[in-house]
């Protein structure tokens, strides 16, 4: 073994590593943001590293909070909005029907997501 | 001539042998898409002891022959893109004489990585290939250097060997 190659070695294991934290404190590859839809209509994208309350057309309130999202309050009859666990990871979803809205999470990187196939 | 075909012939049997012994393996595990790349030790050898060219020959035929037994076009596009962008860089590796045969492994495994990436993009965005690239890279090299610690023996011993017939 040369010297040369311990070089290399560790160099592209410095690069790679940086390359990781550099991602990491920019938050490129964590794009999980929360999609709300109401009548199958965008209403609007929120960021999860942000706690706020979202009051959706006066009938349903969705909280963001430490990068969960749940529904905390619905005047729809049933409420199993309300119930549902809260969502954190890309592709979960809340959905309440008597009022058509739809809470969702998407983006992120694509291993998160469920694999549709693996390839070897 | 006879020689060098039998003797590419049983290397190619050998690489898709390693190759499905691996992926009986749970390796990838660690990583989602991270394999040690055994094949790769016959690739190195070949390397070194024929060319690129058949380095190529032996790479194609065994991800042909694997890709249309067990795989897809998905995983036989994936092979290639890694195995001809691999080949390639250890191939320009190896002619600047400056590396062993470790340095053009931990090379070697990073181009895998990087050359599947470039056919990912066909089906994944940009900037999820980027996000994945420094993990990939990362094991490319450390398994890389793991398979040329291992080539660097093997290429000894079976040079041993062939002096001694």
């Amino acid at each position: 073994m040369k010297k040369n190659d311990l070089i290399l070695f560790f160099a592209i294991v410095l690069i790679s590593l940086a390359a990781i934290f550099i991602l990491k404190k920019t938050g490129i590859s964590e794009s999980v943001h929360l999609d709300i839809y109401t009548d199958n209509k965008l209403y609007g994208s929120y960021a999860l590293n942000e706690d706020r309350e979202i009051d959706i057309n006066g009938g349903n309130i969705c909280v963001i909070e430490d990068g969960n999202v749940y529904m905390k309050d619905a005047d729809c009859p049933d409420k199993l909005c309300v119930h549902s666990k809260a969502i954190s990871n890309s592709g979960e979803s809340i959905i309440c029907i008597p009022n058509r809205v739809t809470l969702i999470i998407s983006g992120g990187s694509e291993e998160e997501n469920e694999y549709d196939t693996v390839v070897k | 001539m006879a020689h060098k075909v039998t003797s590419l012939g049983l290397l190619a049997a050998i690489a898709m042998i390693i190759g499905y012994l691996e992926s009986q393996l749970p390796f990838s595990l660690i990583i989602p898409g991270m394999k040690l790349g055994l094949c790769n030790l016959v690739i190195v050898y070949v390397i070194y002891r024929y060319s690129i060219k058949e380095a190529l020959m032996v790479s194609l035929v065994r991800i042909l022959v694997l890709g249309f037994l067990f795989g897809n076009m998905m995983s036989i596009a994936f092979s290639a893109g890694g195995s001809i962008v691999s080949i390639l860089s250890m191939g320009l590796l190896k002619k600047t004489d400056k590396f062993s045969v470790c340095g053009v492994s931990v090379f070697g495994g990073c181009a895998h990585n990087i050359g599947q990436l470039i056919v990912a993009l066909a089906v994944i965005p940009l900037r999820a290939v980027l996000a994945y690239m420094p993990f990939l890279t990362l094991a490319g090299s450390v398994t890389g250097m793991f398979i040329g610690i291992i080539s660097m023996i093997m290429i000894a011993r079976l040079d041993a060997i062939k002096a001694g017939r």
